[in-house]
């Protein structure tokens, strides 16, 4: 690309993440992103909390009619962890369900064909769907990670804050192939609800893959396994492989639906 | 107006095609439009009007041909042509939650239009297309005619050099046609408009030349006055006391009528006649006699200036080969 080139993608760059991030905040995607991220991080330390004493009342309970068990297990740090990592493991759906109308809707309600007779390149449109995309997502994740380590601090004790950082920054890692994955279904099928089924069938693919003999590993969905090892305190667990995968295949998604998108007629 | 010889040629189509699978979207387009002058692109609905205005504007890519705006392909050099063109969709589409305001600047600083001069831009395109009082609404409660407005004001947002109307008053009531049609009329001399329309009344108001479209082919492609001069002659009005439906199947036999129009025409029903002649000076003799030798009272004989719907019907009738009675 010539500066000239260069000067003008970005500009245009600008003007798209300008739009996108307008349209996240009005559309209220940023929000409901957030918001999960942050019911996440209050939740998990919470129920890690108060678990026992749930059990408690349902041992109770059951002792009344005539089942008995026990529950004696004290609240850990690494419970808290557990729930977090779990509970986040669902992100992907959200962000399938989230992302769905990302280009078929400016595609089925015309604001792509307005738009793009301009001087608007369609590389510069996407990646500007994903970098506000990916923003939000860091958003959600210093939100979510925050919070959840302000409860378990007050309520189950000291965290290692640096493999705590390092759990977060992996997720981030797991939930970014699943932007590009619905990016890319949003530029190939024509529907919106077409592309969530598709995304949804992506995530339980890329889950099956994670936990599949040999290949599991090398997947990105191995980013999770990493992080469910880290939540429960195992020490440097190989992340390597599915992090590179993980940025691989965000890559080439990215790569794939920008070229399409720029050949598809409108 | 400088003459045409002169001017400066903004669109040159050379066997422009389209096609999709079995469909002749459109067929080998050749077409020159000269500098500042508002063009009609007549045809009737699929006859490849939105195709070929979809190709100039880089939406859709070509079979095969080529086309440049001001000398610039619009194929090989995409950006450079969006920068000097203007589009408005058949049925534009905003992001609703955004203002009419921020439409157009984010319009704006995808052209690179500095801030300060974007503002003033803005503001004045606003107050324009009379969009002043609602321009920090959100457009999801504007009605067609404000979104009609606003589209025209987004597609001049970068003074194009070429503008691009697809079938601009199709979705429009009666008082919105005539405001957009009165803003079309203003872009006169400014810029270049190249709009499509079936609304044939509307484009013999305010267009300069006329092209027609029929079945992906280029029919003709004229002035006005050209067209109507040479395509047809004049039409005869003729209102009688009786009932004139023997008068009607005996004329649509003569040689010298072209069209005999039976629909009751201002309320007369059956007792009214429009005829269109392909010899109007035979016609013009004969008719009188028929009428007399028919022992019809005639309350009104009118002599019709022919309008554009006439050449219109008559090219697409030709195209067809029919002949309509």
């Amino acid at each position: 690309m010539t500066t000239a080139g260069s000067g003008r993608f970005r500009v245009m760059f600008k003007a798209a993440v300008k739009k996108e991030w307008k349209e996240a905040i009005r559309r209220y995607r940023l929000l409901v992103i957030i918001g999960v991220f942050l019911i996440i991080g209050v939740l998990s330390p919470v129920s890690a909390k108060m678990l026992p004493k749930m059990m408690e009342m349902v041992a109770s309970q059951s002792k009344e009619q005539g089942f008995e068990f026990s529950y004696n297990k004290e609240p850990t740090v690494n419970d808290a962890l557990i729930q977090y990592n779990k509970n986040l493991g669902l992100l992907p759906i959200l962000i399938v369900i989230m992302g769905m109308g990302l280009v078929a809707e400016e595609k089925i309600k015309g604001t792509a064909e307005t738009i793009l007779t301009k001087p608007i390149s369609r590389t510069s449109l996407l990646l500007a769907k994903f970098t506000v995309f990916l923003f939000i997502l860091v958003m959600g994740v210093i939100t979510g990670g925050v919070v959840c380590l302000f409860y378990t601090l007050i309520l189950l004790g000291k965290v290692d804050i640096v493999s705590f950082a390092f759990l977060n920054v992996l997720l981030l890692f797991y939930f970014i192939p699943f932007v590009a994955v619905i990016l890319f279904l949003s530029v190939v099928i024509k529907s919106m609800a077409g592309a969530a089924a598709a995304g949804i069938g992506a995530y339980f693919s890329l889950m099956l893959m994670g936990g599949m003999p040999y290949v599991g590993k090398y997947s990105p969905q191995g980013i999770y396994s990493v992080t469910s090892k880290i939540a429960v305190g195992m020490p440097e667990p190989a992340w390597i492989i599915p992090f590179i995968s993980s940025v691989c295949l965000t890559i080439m998604l990215l790569v794939i639906a920008a070229a399409i998108f720029e050949k598809q007629e409108i | 107006m400088r003459e045409k010889a002169k001017m400066e040629t903004v669109i040159r189509c050379e066997g422009l095609s389209k096609h999709y699978k079995d469909i002749n979207a459109l067929q080998d387009l050749d077409l020159e439009i000269k500098e500042d002058l508002i063009v009609g692109f007549l045809g009737v609905n699929g006859a490849g009007k939105t195709t070929t205005i979809k190709l100039l504007n880089n939406l859709i890519k070509p079979t095969a041909g080529k086309a440049t705006i001001c000398g610039t392909p619009v194929f090989n050099n995409p950006m450079k042509v969006k920068s000097m063109v203007g589009y408005l969709s058949q049925e534009p589409a905003f992001y609703k939650w955004m203002t009419g305001r921020e439409f157009l600047t984010f319009v704006g600083e995808v052209f690179r239009i500095e801030k300060i001069t974007l503002k003033e831009k803005v503001a004045r395109l606003l107050e324009d297309m009379e969009l002043s009082d609602a321009a920090d609404k959100k457009i999801r409660g504007y009605s067609t005619g404000m979104k009609q407005r606003l589209g025209i004001a987004q597609s001049l947002i970068n003074d194009p050099k070429v503008l691009f109307l697809d079938e601009p008053m199709s979705s429009l009531d009666p008082l919105g046609r005539v405001s957009v049609m009165n803003i079309i009329k203003g872009l006169k001399g400014k810029t270049t408009v190249f709009m499509s329309s079936h609304i044939l009344t509307d484009i013999e108001r305010v267009c300069d030349e006329v092209a027609i479209i029929d079945k992906g082919k280029l029919i003709i492609h004229d002035t006005l006055s050209v067209l109507k001069e040479k395509y047809i002659s004049p039409a005869i009005f003729v209102e009688c006391k009786e009932p004139l439906h023997s008068l009607a199947d005996a004329l649509g036999k003569e040689d010298y009528v072209f069209s005999v129009d039976k629909e009751g025409m201002r309320g007369t029903k059956d007792r009214s006649l429009k005829i269109t002649f392909t010899d109007y000076a035979k016609g013009e003799t004969m008719l009188p006699k028929r009428i007399v030798e028919s022992g019809l009272t005639l309350v009104k004989y009118e002599i019709l200036t022919p309008t554009l719907e006439d050449v219109f019907l008559r090219l697409i009738h030709d195209n067809s080969g029919k002949r309509e009675v």
